[in-house]
């Protein structure tokens, strides 16, 4: 754990930490989150993934699947009614 | 993130992550996990919603206490296997769910996996406000009054600005779910039958019909569905979970399933006793469910049955309407957290209340066939599982986003395990749509 986090926690106790005392630290936010802002510079970067045929097919066959169950539901309704 | 500007959520964000922190450092295990739970038993207990504790109600009073009440637990225990994919997606990639199928598969498939995502969340509310006026109803508060009663219920919780505060918020009503358990203890069941159908799964329905495979869908649809996996990595992500918290996430998500799965099979014991004086509850909404079950459990066990219902509706109503702004939000690349007023997040509040307060005006429509969308509700949602279950599969597995915490072999033949076991479940159904004389 950082330094400056340390000390921050010993100095604000364990029940008062408030929204305000954090607030003003702009860089004690940084290197608290500082794991989420780099993971979400990582995900940022991310491209599309590249399918293969195969997950191609499986991602298509359980659209269709979906879509069939979409007119069984309707068959389903118009029996009951 | 600008070191000299930082905003509200970043601000809410950090103070959260500090005293995880302190509990670290002090070595408080119980104030550890008190912090960190939430995302998972708010969605588990949201699962208990109005459709699901109706559809818990009418499988006690069809079929009493037997086959369903193990497979209740299999439910669940299914249900723990995809929420727990969620908990290391959200906590590993700090992303929502909708935001990474856009990233890896593009605008084509992402618009897809939000068609089926709202469709059935706009569906799903409708039924959430049909539990919570029929709730009411119960009590003798008119269907306006529930419906604006509700929305701002929903208004206080959201407005608080903080997850923190909105979470713990909904996390009390949430364990309200539990209402149930006393429900059941006053239709004093038989324990024995209760023992002996979690020992040997009997008895069985005698004979597979539509009614139930009906039934068994709803069943299914009753603890898995598209908006809990939306939900609890938003959720988790919001919540500012780290890579090191993911034991915790696990054991929370554990709790909530434990939890889901006593409301859950309390209820059917709850209205088994109209199984047993074979009285016909196939037509049966919340309210006559409670009215019914007087004779049985007495009239304040007749209330909290009706109050268990509505606040099934209300707590669902609040992680439903969330997970939807959540994917609006993710896929709009705009601000989308709790951590942020109104005016920093005007679209995330915007959609929120929106979507709730539509689905609430529908139900007040007179003549609205709201009774046949309960019954289909679930239904429809396990049939937009797995395609669902598809995408968090592939997105746990993917090397760049997960790292080394992707899905092992064990947890991924779990994963296809919930998958094949929903899709066969739908194609069950489709048999006995398509040839209804066929019995199984």
């Amino acid at each position: 754990m950082a330094t400056n986090q340390m000390e921050f926690i010993e100095s604000a106790g364990l029940s008062s930490l408030r929204l305000t005392d954090v607030y003003e630290r702009p860089g004690l936010i940084d290197q608290t989150l500082q794991e989420h802002l780099d993971t979400q510079v990582r995900i940022r970067k991310l491209g599309q993934r590249t399918l293969s045929p195969w997950l191609k097919t499986v991602i298509w066959s359980l659209r269709v699947y979906v879509l069939f169950m979409t007119v069984v539901v309707i068959i389903n309704i118009v029996q009951r009614v | 993130m600008s070191v000299n500007a930082p905003n509200r959520e970043e601000a809410a964000r950090a103070l959260d992550r500090l005293q995880v922190t302190q509990a670290r450092h002090r070595g408080g295990r119980m104030r550890l996990l008190w912090l960190l739970i939430g995302p998972g038993i708010l969605v588990m207990l949201g699962e208990n919603d109005a459709p699901s504790m109706l559809s818990y109600s009418a499988t006690g009073s069809q079929f009493g206490i037997g086959f369903f009440v193990p497979f209740v637990i299999v439910t669940f225990m299914m249900a723990f296997v995809a929420q727990e994919i969620t908990v290391r997606l959200g906590a590993v990639s700090k992303a929502g769910h909708a935001e990474l199928i856009y990233r890896r598969f593009g605008r084509f498939w992402g618009n897809f996996a939000m068609i089926d995502l709202l469709f059935t969340n706009v569906l799903t509310l409708i039924t959430e406000f049909v539990g919570i006026v029929a709730g009411a109803g119960y009590f003798g508060i008119p269907n306006y009054a529930a419906v604006g009663g509700a929305l701002a219920v929903m208004a206080a919780a959201f407005m608080s600005r903080r997850y923190w505060s909105f979470e713990r918020i909904a996390l009390l009503l949430a364990l309200c779910n539990l209402v149930f358990v006393p429900v059941a203890l006053m239709a004093h069941p038989h324990w024995g039958a209760v023992g002996h159908s979690l020992l040997t799964w009997s008895p069985f329905p005698s004979g597979f019909g539509s009614q139930t495979v009906i039934i068994l869908l709803a069943d299914i649809g009753a603890t898995i569905t598209p908006w809990m996996l939306f939900f609890q990595q938003g959720a988790v992500s919001d919540k500012g979970l780290a890579v090191r918290d993911i034991p915790q996430g696990r054991i929370d998500t554990a709790i909530g399933a434990l939890l889901a799965t006593l409301a859950a099979i309390a209820c059917i014991i709850a209205t088994a006793p109209l199984f047993v004086h074979h009285m016909n509850a196939s037509q049966f909404g919340a309210a006559q469910f409670a009215q019914a079950l007087v004779p049985y459990i007495g009239r304040f066990g007749g209330a909290l049955f009706a109050f268990g219902i509505l606040e099934a509706g209300l707590v669902a109503a609040i992680a439903i309407s969330t997970s939807s702004a959540y994917a609006f939000g993710e896929v709009t690349q705009q601000a989308h957290s709790l951590n942020r007023s109104f005016k920093e997040a005007k679209g995330f509040y915007l959609v929120l209340m929106a979507v709730a307060a539509i689905s609430g005006s529908v139900v007040l429509i007179p003549g609205f066939p709201l009774e046949f969308v309960v019954l289909m509700v679930n239904v429809i949602a396990v049939l937009t599982m797995p395609p669902a279950i598809g995408f968090l599969l592939l997105l746990v597995n993917d090397r760049e986003i997960m790292g080394d915490h992707r899905s092992g072999w064990f947890l991924n033949g779990l994963g296809l395990f919930v998958g094949v076991f929903v899709s066969l479940a739908g194609l069950l159904y489709a048999l006995t749509v398509i040839f209804p004389s066929l019995h199984l």
